[in-house]
């Protein structure tokens, strides 16, 4: 147990936690994004795949990490447009799609990956970038959705598009318009988590690299009531459960690490179930809007 | 009469041209990673029906798709949208691999009945759990049975590492099934046993219950419009939980029969989403049971068939997840297209005319 409290453990799992932050964060903001808009897209592990992939070929090839990330952001974005299309042109079910999207993201990641590793000879690495500019860029990403949902006449126009589009479209506010911006900044933000993660967090591609951040980011967006602060702190509540996990595998194996790992799912649901208030969720969240229907 | 062929003829109609397109698109990608698309096609039907071994092995695979897709569909046709099938699964085999081990010492045939049933009812309690929070607590089911999946999936590590650890393994398993309770082999040589025909009795039930009896339509009347059914007397919390509860059963059923019949113990990788895959199988099978085992049947087939494909060519086989997530695409996009717009402006055009 004192191996547990000492400096060097608790100095060692706050970096570790740094680490784990900024995937988490980028999605989670992202998906905040999209669901204060209405979309609720549950293929963010698909699209953080896809980021993945990208970034690291890209970074692979060029030898160059940003370039990696720029990669993994244009990936993104250019996938979830899949998902924008279906959901905001058809108004095609949200999970239905999303899920899709999780079933493609990897599958595509799998296909590159063998691919490109068979015309290659050898063990492909990418280049490692500094850690602490992805957290700057996704706490920066944090503050200016912020700014934008709370502090501007635009971002007001786009939360009522999640709370309530016919009112909104009464007032002249183009609702595809909206949902196109929230798909477009959710796309790029999961795809530079997934970038993250072969650029920064390992400097080589293994399938399956992504390992459920993207549904971890799903829960902190709830667990974060829908809020850019509380997407902040349970993000970062999470990345120490993640890092403190990790660490006590290594140190404690008396401790049954599974259940740490459960935990953001655990109090997600908990909180949901028993404490959170109803109305914190955007009331259009999930629903496709019909112009038509009455 | 002209609408009672039109109307099942519309309902095929959108799932198979999905597959054709979806299939269209996989020889574009097939050619893209540098390969012979149709020599890759070729392989994988071979793989798929080329031989009494692989049809057997596909009617394997198929086994938890059907059971997972009729999971989906019985709760989707509630009005409930679960995707907590995965997690009923692995709850339910993970009971069942403690009830088998617990028991193995009693006759085969009691142990492989027990097991069933403690693996429906342990995954019955777990999708009732989310179908209470929804009934009562108001939570969204989509949230609460993802969250779920995850406990379980963490829940089972624990357990199968941990207390129900095989002694003799270095790995993280559960012990293997004793031979006595396995699910007898139908053909032999190969791994297909009465998993298939229990996966297709249940489809005949779900399809009775649902269409043939009164609690069926109540069940049907909740998922129509819940309102309506309030009015009408029915107690909706109570089938919302009821119908999680059955869908549950139905994956736990899953989970079980893949454990006695296929795996025969518990480790990392034994789910393989086929909860999530039974959404899709549920879908394309327009949220009609007997659809549901079609769509089993094509999706076991594009999986014996890529991977048998992976090992005489260089195509991945992760081509086949690629052509069936399109396939969910075009079957969203299609279903959207024929009831919003497409064929109701061609009626009333026609309509129009007919009048003129």
């Amino acid at each position: 147990m004192s191996s547990i409290l000492s400096v060097a453990f608790l100095s060692g799992l706050l970096i570790a936690a740094l680490r784990m932050l900024p995937p988490l964060l980028l999605g989670a903001t992202g998906e905040m994004f999209s669901e204060r808009c209405g979309l609720t897209n549950i293929g963010l592990e698909g699209i953080m795949s896809v980021g993945a992939i990208m970034g690291f070929v890209a970074s692979y090839f060029t030898q160059n990490p940003y370039l990696g990330m720029l990669a993994g952001i244009v990936s993104g974005l250019l996938v979830n447009m899949i998902y924008a299309f279906l959901t905001i042109q058809l108004n095609a079910d949200q999970v239905i799609v999303g899920n899709a999207m999780n079933i493609l993201g990897m599958a595509l990641a799998s296909l590159v990956y063998t691919t490109v590793s068979k015309s290659q000879s050898g063990q492909m690495q990418s280049v490692i970038a500094d850690n602490y500019f992805v957290l700057g860029i996704s706490l920066a990403a944090v503050v200016l959705i912020w700014f934008y949902l709370y502090k501007t006449k635009s971002g007001l126009a786009f939360r009522a598009v999640g709370e309530y589009p016919r009112a909104a479209e009464t007032l002249g506010i183009n609702i595809q318009k909206k949902k196109y911006l929230a798909c477009c900044v959710n796309g790029i933000l999961c795809g530079l988590a997934g970038a993250y993660l072969t650029n920064v967090y390992i400097t080589s591609y293994v399938g399956g690299i992504v390992s459920g951040r993207g549904y971890i980011a799903l829960a902190a967006v709830i667990f974060g009531k829908w809020k850019p602060r509380g997407v902040l702190l349970a993000c970062t509540f999470f990345a120490f459960l993640d890092a403190l996990q990790l660490r006590l595998q290594v140190a404690d194996a008396s401790i049954p690490y599974q259940f740490l790992q459960m935990l953001p799912y655990l109090c997600t649901l908990l909180a949901l179930s028993f404490f959170m208030k109803p109305g914190s969720e955007p009331k259009a969240n999930g629903k496709p809007y019909i112009r038509e229907a009455r | 009469m002209k609408d009672a062929i039109a109307k099942p003829l519309k309902k095929i109609a959108v799932p198979v041209i999905s597959a054709v397109a979806a299939m269209i698109i996989g020889i574009f990608v097939i050619e893209l990673t540098g390969n012979n698309a149709m020599e890759a096609y070729s392989y994988m039907m071979r793989g798929a029906f080329g031989s009494m071994n692989n049809i057997c092995e596909l009617f394997v695979i198929a086994v938890p798709l059907i059971l997972t897709g009729l999971a989906v569909t019985f709760a989707y046709r509630s009005g409930v949208f679960t995707i907590g099938v995965d997690g009923q699964l692995i709850m339910g085999a993970i009971a069942a691999a403690w009830f088998v081990d617990a028991f193995k010492n009693m006759p085969g045939v009691v142990v492989a009945v027990g097991d069933i049933l403690t693996g429906m009812l342990v995954g019955a309690i777990w999708g009732a759990i989310a179908g209470a929070l929804k009934a009562y607590r108001k939570v969204n089911e989509i949230v609460s049975t993802l969250l779920m999946n995850y406990i379980a999936l963490y829940l089972a590590d624990y357990l199968y590492t941990v207390p129900l650890a095989a002694e003799s393994s270095k790995i993280p398993q559960t012990e293997k099934v004793v031979e006595t309770a396995r699910l007898p082999i139908l053909v032999g040589g190969t791994r297909l046993h009465v998993g298939i025909i229990i996966a297709l009795l249940c489809a005949a039930i779900v399809y009775y219950v649902l269409y043939k009896t009164a609690w069926g339509a109540k069940f049907r009347a909740v998922g129509m419009n819940a309102v309506a059914a309030e009015c009408n007397g029915i107690n909706v919390k109570k089938y919302m939980v009821a119908s999680m509860a059955v869908s549950g059963a139905i994956g736990g059923l899953a989970g079980t029969i893949e454990l006695l019949g296929t795996q025969y113990r518990i480790q990392s990788g034994f789910c393989a989403d086929y909860g999530f895959d039974g959404i899709a199988v549920a879908l394309i099978g327009q949220l009609n049971p007997i659809g549901a085992v079609l769509a089993a049947l094509f999706f076991a087939a594009l999986n014996v068939g890529s991977n048998s494909m992976e090992l005489m060519t260089n195509v991945p086989s992760s081509i086949a997840d690629i052509i069936q997530s399109m396939i969910i695409f075009f079957v969203v996009a299609g279903s959207v297209l024929v009831e919003r717009n497409f064929f109701k402006k061609l009626a009333w055009k026609k309509g129009k005319e007919e009048k003129e």
